[in-house]
């Protein structure tokens, strides 16, 4: 890669930068960048260009149909029989998930005369149109392929391949992989391991699941359901070190009466109940083992297999 | 209503904020009645991220006019204004990133940003991958950049301020620098003998 030209005087600047830093900054071409970077009340602004702005109305009306559409499939996702833990935003906190509800259908009653017909995707103000009256949770994956098409984010990638069925556990994986690598957020990285290793346990790769999991709570060492699951296979492998590690986390991380743990039960006795007993015997016997060793909410999460 | 039953207070959008989206966004455009260039500009500078300013200010006036469309009128204007920025500064960080991966090629309006082609002299068909790059930065080497180079504020007072000492601070200028373009040498000066934070006394 060639070394960009630099302006002699800049040059300057940045050697001294480097050498002398009790002169250098003082010498910052400062009034001139500030300028440039958008001060109000300089001549800078350019006048608006009509051409370009409508460009952003567009690509506006775009994504906020891709927004309304993963919204969309998020419900669609929740409302599935299968018990999953409570939706939290990246910070945390919980999500109240019927007035999430009732803002998106109210945002979809309005769509008809705003001009989301220069999204250029009829198909898909129809599908959010007929979502709205049939509340079809089998649509997830549908609702979400539309609104990756319209934008490919990252987390629209990300929304689309864990909604994907089950029987598509391993295009699943492979989309959410190249999620986990190439994401921006942190959240949302932490977000596909945790789906990579969910689908590698209904394969039944739980070594490899532990690896994803271990990678989702250096991404976000903060999230309770990682560590959840993280120690429930940790007892399975019978690592004792890595659950003990976990459990002292969950221990820091939620008191024992923190309705996570009632959710995470749930999840896992559904688990249970579809998984063979060579599976569920480790971690029942290690649990026998090690129970007393474990603080509060660890024996209430182990409840799950009693 | 009796006892304690509280009646939602009734909200409305100002004036300027009604009717069609196109009629909305024609009035952010021509009046700027929410003030969005101004907000725009200091929210890039709040959160170091190198977006060119016109370009943030056209894609929040046109997400003002959708959103209101769309929502309930909100109880602080102000914040719902601010939200509607961020949003618009993500999505053009995720639009220029797809496009990026994809190896789109740069448009006209991702080409134009004089702060990086003619302040740092930046080859214009490399500033979408250069922005690119200095947002994986990590937060403080954007800091450093925008605070030194971009405010133009004082080494004692960034390094007062900050939550590194002089040869941290140093290195995450040049880190920034780097991903611009820039080759530097690595450090060897040990630069905290040089300056020390406040209150810091010498070794």
């Amino acid at each position: 890669m060639s070394t960009p030209e630099i302006d002699p005087e800049l040059h300057g600047l940045l050697d001294e930068v480097v050498h002398d830093p009790r002169s250098a900054l003082r010498r910052t071409p400062r009034r001139a960048l500030l300028e440039w970077f958008g001060n109000p009340t300089s001549a800078h602004a350019r006048p608006v260009d009509a051409t370009t702005a409508e460009r952003h109305l567009v690509a506006v009306y775009r994504e906020s149909l891709a927004e309304l559409l993963l919204k969309a499939s998020w419900l669609a996702f929740h409302e599935q029989p299968v018990p999953r833990m409570a939706p939290r935003r990246p910070d945390g906190t919980a999500v109240d998930v019927e007035r999430e509800s009732r803002a998106l259908w109210r945002a979809v009653d309005r769509i008809p005369g705003l001009g989301y017909e220069r999204a250029g995707r009829p198909e898909a103000i129809a599908m959010l149109v007929s979502q709205r009256s049939a509340r079809d949770p089998g649509q997830a994956s549908a609702l979400a392929e539309l609104a990756v098409a319209l934008v490919p984010s990252d987390f629209g990638q990300l929304r689309l391949a864990v909604a994907l069925p089950d029987s598509e556990s391993r295009t699943a994986i492979l989309a959410l992989q190249r999620v986990a690598h190439e994401a921006r957020a942190s959240y949302i990285r932490k977000d596909a391991h945790n789906a990579i290793a969910q689908r590698m346990v209904g394969q039944g790769w739980l070594h490899l699941a532990r690896g994803e999991y271990s990678l989702a709570v250096m991404e976000s060492p903060q999230s309770v359901d990682t560590r959840f699951w993280s120690f429930n296979l940790a007892c399975w492998a019978g690592d004792m070190a890595m659950a003990r590690e976990q459990g002292d986390a969950i221990q820091h991380l939620c008191a024992a009466d923190d309705e996570r743990i009632q959710q995470a039960v749930e999840v896992l006795k559904f688990w249970s109940r579809s998984s063979p007993a060579s599976i569920l015997r480790p971690i029942v016997s290690n649990w026998a083992r090690w129970g007393a060793e474990f603080p509060e909410p660890c024996v209430r999460l182990m409840k799950a297999y009693s | 209503m009796r006892g304690d039953a509280r009646v939602p207070e009734r909200r409305y959008w100002p004036n300027f904020l009604r009717g069609e989206p196109q009629e909305i966004h024609a009035r952010m455009l021509e009046n700027d009645p929410l003030r969005l260039r101004e907000r725009c500009a200091v929210r890039l500078r709040e959160r170091w991220l190198l977006i060119e300013p016109d370009r943030a200010f056209l894609r929040a006036a046109a997400r003002v006019a959708l959103s209101v469309a769309l929502e309930d009128p909100p109880a602080d204007l102000e914040l719902w204004a601010l939200e509607r920025i961020d949003q618009a500064l993500e999505q053009i960080l995720e639009a220029d990133r797809q496009a990026e991966l994809a190896g789109d090629p740069l448009d006209e309006e991702q080409r134009m940003f004089p702060l990086l082609t003619d302040g740092l002299l930046v080859d214009r068909e490399r500033v979408r991958a250069v922005g690119l790059a200095f947002h994986a930065l990590d937060e403080l080497a954007r800091r450093a950049f925008f605070e030194l180079m971009i405010e133009g504020r004082e080494v004692q007072e960034v390094l007062d301020s900050g939550p590194w000492d002089a040869n941290q601070l140093h290195d995450r200028l040049t880190s920034a620098l780097r991903v611009l373009g820039f080759v530097l040498p690595v450090r060897t000066r040990n630069f905290t003998d040089v300056y020390r934070k406040a209150g810091q006394k010498a070794p």
